[in-house]
């Protein structure tokens, strides 16, 4: 046995009792004698001059210190690299690599090696750092997600928990009611802190009132982890519900439409499935509990009239603009069908109510602290938010009714009420007054559900995983012969892990708000809908994470000589025979054949340099599914050598120029 | 003979293309016909049974382009004879369109054209007496397939003379002789079809023009004038996916069109017969008669000159005169220069040269010495055949098929029909004279040299090529067997033509998959099967069944039926395949068996889809000149064009094995395989034309040993204890036992009718994902050429993926991966299978 085996024999029941490694990097910053801690996908960060590394931390100079590991499929020779706009060191398995920006070859072992990455930044100037790995199997690379890993410890944790604290205390609107003049002002600082929870308008065209009622005494029952508590207590709690539902739905016509037509179900039921509903929601007629998650539908019947759903799915955020559900760009004719999908599936559940005063209702909506959140008015409601920091586990904070007394109850966990307590114990005020785009998009990510249709980091979809469901809903409706050019079901939507290096930010905001006219990716069944409300922020966050700012380098004068041989490198004759596949502006792919590809009139558009060189160079790397071809070699020549003496990354960029030319027509 | 080099060719070819600016595939000169399946005048393909389409045409080019005669060889039909161009150049082969075929020019004026179905009848009924295809309702085809029986008539093959095309049949006891010709009589342009018996008694009738769109038909004293209806054309199909058509006006139909019907030389007792809206001929000859139908053509009104047209053309004339073989047509050859992989080697090796002078990192400058080193120990080099992919004729030139005459000289096929005979210069094959010997074929995806006689494989028949003359060049295009059945489905090819050891041969055909890659067509009998042909070219048998895209096969030294297959709908995922008589394979779809199988038989391996996408042909190391590996099997990539070791045991009567990658480049997506008699050494062709990352429309590469040390796994066993891979050579001990330098990972593919599968994880059924394999311990054998990988409790799985860092005992670097497949775990080592001819 060697030292090594004997080693590894001794450690190995230690390794296996010690926490199971998370993915990505402890981060540890540091800026004006503070220090902050967070998890990061990435080795890369882009902090904007004048911004801070975190929001927890003082712009202006920063230092970031990032340990865990990278995990290496078999043991050999990888060239790490880094990019870096301060002073940079990495280290790896305890020896010293790189000391600021350039590359490096060095022997990485089998499974996880030990990394530490040193940057520091003068706060002058834009803070960047990109750093990853190459090899003779795959090109350089941003180390990926899923290769990255770090054991976690208290204070790791701690900052973590104060991260899901505020989140929640800016979703949540604790500020409506607890209020504090040093907090900042609506508008400003994280963008979630001051929204305003819907518009209570039309709620009697809208709803029906019995429901209404339930709703209000106890959201919860119909929308688990709702933002809205069950603000009525007391032996009173119903009759109040019943007034404030009269109130709000009185005099009210129902909205006038279409009667939900039980015909157009099996549309909608496919629509459900291909839209992607699937992956947020549970079928209105689900029963049970959902291993994945997913939102329950059950009361839509109970809740909606049918013409007004209609009209909700047609512009979910009409009355809050900060809705999660987002904007599918639905014609009448889908909206129609789901609304019938999802009113005759759903069960025609009986409630009941007591009949309610509305005259009542109008008080109590003021008194009761509704209009705190629905329409931010000023607080009717108490403590203000310097008591709750000193008071503890009490109030909408206490573990159970008796503790919380006449306090509104949420629908939160333990951990949830420990991360809020654990937020309301730090600078409340200072932790709102800012924000960074990295750590929104990570926060929205998740809050948005972007993973219930998107795999990310090595984590499939929802969607995929419920694939069984959707075929089920798909095969309400006859059967049809596929016909070429027409979306098919089971095509890749793809992953989110590498798109904040991929796509430039001006081009991914307008399509993560909904803002793109013609899909990309024509074959996909779905299509992405949009979020308007928080675009911007998850595009350049996005980015950030990968090291990337909003505005991408200016490309070089084009060259027209270069243009003519990316033209050439394009087609049939001496080229890739990209054109095969792809359309190119108004002409359309000569032969596609179960691998349709995106027009490549949008690449100039679309696609940041290095990922465009990094796709080309080798496809199944970054999707291992893909059906594009892979044409240069392990050290980066192609078959065509009468361009460029075949070296691949100057034919791809001749293609690159090519395809920015198209734009400028 | 004239000769031109490839320069002076180049020089000539950018001058002709640059006048004529065309598309390949309009450029081309397909020569005096072309075989395919061709759509009628209206673009309606054969399903629809109405006018000139036909599943296996030929289509005769008349004067130039500027008619067409399209003969049926399935039924002996005159299917249709036009002016106003020869053919629309539509579909998979010639614009890569998927669904049209070809078919009459834009605007053909149709002179004649009769339905699909017997073309000759004994009783004037002309019933069809093929069967349907057998199978379940609603996915077989609905019109029968394949030929006629032998007995009611016979397509024996064609000549060529000239312009000519004479093609050569039996009707019943009697064989006969037919071509058509275009004439211009008074200005009326004339097409006619010419017979003359030449065995036995010819008493049957001919059928000489449908009215597929209705219309009329008035016999007269010399004949029939026959007028012809149209539909409106169709309008454009919608835009794929995207937006929605705009609303066109609703299309007019065309004026009625006239045709005047007159016999020459009438055999005395024959007569035009008009039954429904058919026109027939009865005829009686005997051996030596004559006689021609002519079919002048023009508009409403025209009648009397048309008619005049029709008896004034000229007289019927012996077609045995030219079934003796005419002047050669393809005087150009094209000499090309082979470029020697040591060019390739010398560039690379700068490359990387050039890369170290500017590395100043010790590490990355030790690895780009052991690149260099390894590059020029390379046992296996590359040469380029360099085929004349500019020639004169402006034929597209994609591979197909090739083989080795005795005398060294190559073949190859192309899949617009060509097929050419290259002469070395010398053994080396330092250059190439490349000859056009045969055309018009249709999809010539396979080819073998049997006995120095020439078979190709197109998706309508094995073709017997003849040259009658001895100029170079094909005069004779024998039926050798044509019993397949074809679709007009764009995508159901036939593959590879391959013999055994007794002279059977062997090919396979695809399903018809649908425009975009999911479900299929109307089926016929032998979609998705592997054929067997007796050595005479009588019997055809299906040798297995259920394969969707199979792009290659292989038979062995002993008989070993292989074949690949390409992911799609029921295929999660390239695999090798070995089969017996009566297998099913993959597919249930096209099974052809009473109950659809719900399992698929257990493959040899399956192939992970970014080591092949897109399956080649198999072909069995013969030779002692190529290194270490006779008696193994190679497997070819189109898709990825590469080239692989295939590891195989034998556990029983179950195999297993793997695939492993050559480090080798090819400039196309290579997909057949020989060996040359001469030199021992591989030469592997293939194309470009489907999804490849080949860049080369087409090539021939030889894949040379070199004489240096191989060292790549060659044998793969797997017992209940761990995985043995063995290794032409000794490995280096420390890298080979360092278990860091080891990494396995397992998972399985869904069979199911999606198109492919992802990967799903052993450990969790149903969760995506792949499964790490721990390797316990790994033991190198004392020779160094034979590593134990300890892995307890291995069970069958679909896929595995065994990789390694390793390095061979003189320091270069060995194949990184083995992707292979457990279908049984065995207690004991099977047996390693390799195969030599006895």
């Amino acid at each position: 046995m060697t030292l090594r085996s004997l080693l590894t024999f001794l450690l190995a029941p230690l390794a296996a009792a010690a926490a199971e490694p998370a993915q990505g990097l402890h981060a540890i910053f540091e800026a004006g004698g503070r220090t902050d801690h967070r998890v990061d996908r990435m080795l890369a960060l882009q902090v904007p001059a004048g911004q801070p590394a975190t929001p927890w931390l003082p712009a202006g100079p920063f230092k970031a210190h990032w340990e865990g590991t990278v995990e290496a499929p078999v043991r050999g020779i990888f060239t790490l690299w880094a990019e870096s706009s301060g002073k940079f060191r990495l280290t790896v398995n305890g020896q010293a690599v790189l000391e600021g920006a350039g590359t490096k070859s060095v022997q990485l072992n089998k499974g996880p090696n030990a990394i530490v990455a040193e940057f520091e930044s003068d706060g002058k100037a834009d803070a960047h750092l990109r750093a990853g790995w190459a090899s003779r199997d795959f090109p350089r690379e941003a180390f990926p997600p899923t290769s990255l890993a770090h054991a976690s410890d208290e204070v790791l944790t701690q900052a973590l928990r104060l991260r899901e604290g505020r989140a929640l205390f800016a979703n949540l609107n604790c500020a409506a009611c607890h209020q504090d003049a040093k907090l900042p002002a609506k508008g400003t600082g994280m963008p979630e802190y001051g929204q305003n929870a819907p518009l209570l308008a039309d709620l009697g065209a809208k709803f029906d009132r019995v429901w209404l009622t339930r709703w209000i005494l106890d959201p919860a029952s119909f929308r688990p982890h709702s933002l809205m508590p069950a603000a009525l207590n007391g032996p009173d709690a119903e009759q109040q519900a019943a007034d404030l539902a009269a109130m709000l739905t009185q005099g009210a016509t129902p909205a006038s439409g279409p009667v939900a037509d039980p015909a157009l179900a099996p549309a909608g039921a496919s629509l459900f499935a291909n839209l992607g509903c699937v992956g947020c929601h549970r079928q209105p007629d689900a029963q049970g509990d959902d291993a994945l998650g997913r939102i329950p539908l059950a009361h839509v019947r109970a809740k909606w009239r049918d013409a007004a759903l209609m009209d909700y799915l047609l512009d979910p955020a009409k009355n809050w603009p900060a809705a999660r559900m987002p904007h599918f760009r639905l014609t009448e004719e889908e909206a129609s069908q789901l609304t019938a999908y999802l009113l005759t599936k759903a069960p025609a559940t009986k409630l009941t109510a007591k009949e309610g005063d509305a005259a009542r209702g109008a008080g109590l909506i003021v008194a009761a602290g509704c209009l705190n959140c629905h329409a931010g008015m000023p607080a009717t409601t108490q403590p203000p938010l310097a008591k709750t920091v000193t008071a503890g586990a009490k109030g909408c904070l206490a573990p159970d009714a008796a503790a919380r007394g006449k306090a509104p109850a949420y629908d939160l966990s333990a951990g949830e009420r420990d991360a809020l307590l654990a937020f309301l114990q730090s600078d409340v005020a200072a932790g709102l007054a800012a924000d960074v785009a990295a750590e929104f998009a990570t926060r929205n990510l998740k809050a948005l559900n972007c993973a219930a249709c998107h795999a990310v980091d090595g984590r499939g979809s929802v969607w995929k995983k419920v694939d069984e469901e959707c075929r089920q809903l798909r095969s309400l409706l006859p059967p049809k012969e596929h016909v070429e050019g027409e979306p098919v079901p089971d095509a890749p939507v793809p992953a989110l892990t590498w798109q904040g290096e991929k796509l430039k930010t001006g081009w991914m905001t307008e399509f993560i708000a909904g803002r793109v006219e013609d899909k990309p990716r024509w074959w996909l069944i779905g299509v992405m809908p949009g979020f308007s409300q928080h675009a911007a922020g998850m595009a350049l966050g996005l980015g950030q994470q990968h090291g990337f700012g909003p505005k991408d380098p200016e490309d070089p004068k084009p060259d027209p000589a270069r243009i003519a041989v990316g033209e050439k490198l394009l087609g049939m004759d001496g080229g890739f025979n990209c054109i095969t596949c792809h359309d190119v502006g108004d002409k359309e792919a000569t032969a596609v054949f179960e691998a349709p590809g995106i027009n490549l009139a949008l690449s100039a558009e679309r696609l940041r340099k290095g990922h465009f060189h990094r796709w080309l160079l080798n496809p199944n790397r970054l999707d291992p599914e893909t059906k594009m071809p892979k044409f240069a070699d392990g050290d980066g020549l192609t078959q065509l050598t009468e361009h460029f003496n075949g070296k691949a990354e100057d034919q791809f960029e001749a293609i690159r120029e090519y395809l920015n030319s198209l734009k400028k027509k | 003979m004239k000769t031109l080099t490839t320069t002076l060719l180049l020089a000539l070819t950018v001058v002709a293309s640059a006048q004529q600016n065309l598309p390949k595939h309009e450029a081309m000169d397909y020569g005096r016909f072309l075989s395919a399946s061709i759509d009628n005048a209206q673009g309606k393909n054969p399903f629809e049974q109405k006018g000139g389409a036909a599943n296996k045409a030929v289509v005769v080019n008349l004067g130039d382009r500027a008619g067409g005669f399209a003969f049926d060889t399935e039924t002996l039909r005159g299917a249709g004879g036009w002016t106003g161009g020869w053919l629309r150049f539509k579909g998979v082969t010639f614009d890569g369109g998927h669904g049209p075929n070809p078919g009459p020019a834009q605007n053909a004026k149709m002179h004649f054209e009769t339905n699909p179905g017997p073309g000759w009848s004994a009783d004037g009924s002309f019933k069809d007496p093929r069967p349907l295809p057998n199978g379940p309702e609603g996915v077989m085809s609905k019109i029968p397939l394949g030929p006629l029986p032998r007995e009611h008539s016979k397509y024996l093959g064609l000549f060529l003379n000239g312009d000519r095309v004479i093609f050569h049949y039996s009707v019943g006891g009697a064989e006969l002789l037919e071509s058509a010709v275009l004439e211009t009589v008074a200005g009326v342009p004339v097409v006619s079809r010419s017979f003359t018996v030449t065995k036995g008694e010819l008493d049957a009738y001919v059928c000489l023009q449908d009215l597929p769109y209705g219309g009329t038909i008035a016999l007269n004293d010399t004949g029939a004038v026959v007028t012809m209806k149209f539909p409106a054309p169709q309008p454009p199909p919608a835009p794929k996916g995207k937006k929605k058509a705009a609303p066109t006006e609703a299309p007019k139909a065309p004026a009625d069109e006239v045709t005047a019907v007159a016999g020459r030389g009438l055999p005395s007792g024959s007569a035009f017969v008009q039954k429904d809206s058919s026109l027939s001929l009865k005829v009686k000859a005997s051996a030596g008669t004559s006689f021609k139908v002519s079919f002048a053509h023009g508009a409403v009104g025209q009648d009397a000159d048309l008619r005049k047209a029709a008896a004034g053309s000229s007289g019927a004339a012996d077609l045995t005169a030219f079934t003796k073989g005419g002047p050669a047509r393809w005087t150009q050859t094209v000499v090309t220069e082979t470029a020697f992989g040591e060019a390739d080697q010398t560039k690379q090796v700068e490359f990387l040269r050039q890369q170290l002078a500017g590395e100043s990192d010790a590490t990355a400058k030790q690895a780009l010495e052991d690149r260099i080193k390894e590059a020029l120990n390379a046992p296996y080099l590359v040469d380029n055949l360099n085929v004349p992919l500019e020639n004169p004729y402006h034929s597209w030139i994609r591979i197909g098929g090739i083989d080795f005459y005795k005398d060294g000289r190559i073949a190859f096929s192309t899949w617009s029909g060509d097929v050419w005979v290259g002469t070395p210069s010398d053994a080396k094959f330092s250059k190439v004279i490349w000859k056009r010997h045969a055309t018009g074929l249709f999809h010539a995806l396979g080819l073998c040299i049997v006995d120095d006689v020439l078979f190709v494989l197109g998706r309508d028949q094995i073709t017997r090529l003849h040259d009658l003359n001895g100029d170079g060049e094909a005069d004779r295009y024998e039926n050798f067997n044509n019993d397949v059945q074809v679709t007009s489905n764009f995508h159901e090819f036939t593959f590879d033509l391959q013999t055994d050891a007794q002279g059977n041969f062997y090919f396979l055909k695809g399903g018809p998959v649908n425009p975009g890659g999911r479900g299929w067509g109307p089926l016929s009998d032998h979609h998705g099967a592997i054929f067997k042909v007796s050595p005479d070219g009588r019997k055809f048998e299906v040798h297995a069944t259920g394969i969707r895209a199979p792009n290659g096969m292989g038979v062995g030294p002993n008989g070993e039926i292989s074949n690949g297959d390409n992911q799609g709908t029921w295929v999660p995922a390239d695999y090798i395949h070995f089969s017996k008589a009566g297998d099913f394979i993959e597919v249930p779809d096209l099974a052809h068996r009473a109950q659809a199988p719900t399992k698929y038989s257990p493959h040899l391996c399956w192939i992970p889809y970014d080591v092949d996408n897109s399956n080649g042909g198999q072909t069995w190391v013969t030779s002692k000149q190529w290194g270490p590996l006779e008696g193994r099997m190679l497997y070819l990539s189109y898709g990825k064009s590469s080239l692989f070791g295939v590891l195989q045991e034998r556990v029983g009567d179950v195999s297993q094995g793997g695939v492993v990658k050559f480090p080798l480049k090819f400039t196309t997506g290579i997909m057949r395989g020989r060996f040359h008699p001469g030199d021992g050494q591989l030469y592997v062709a293939g194309l470009k034309g489907w999804q490849s990352n080949g860049v080369k429309d087409g090539a021939i590469h030889r894949v040379r040993y070199t004489g240096k040390s191989v060292t790549m796994q060659d044998r793969l066993h797997v017992t209940k204890d761990g995985i043995t891979i063995g290794f032409t050579g000794a490995l280096d001990r420390k890298s080979a036992t360092d278990l860091q330098n080891w990494s396995i990972e397992q998972y399985n593919y869904k069979y199911s009718s999606e198109y492919g599968s992802a990967d799903y994880k052993v450990s969790k059924p149903g969760e995506q994902g792949t499964d790490p394999v721990a390797v316990k311990s790994v033991r190198l054998s004392d020779d160094g050429k034979e590593v134990f990988l300890e892995i307890p409790g291995l069970q069958p799985v679909m896929q595995m993926r065994i990789k390694m860092s390793l390095k061979a005992v003189d320091g270069t670097r060995v194949p990184e991966e083995v992707s292979n497949t457990i279908n049984i775990v065995p207690d004991a080592k099977g047996s390693d299978y390799r195969s030599f001819a006895k």
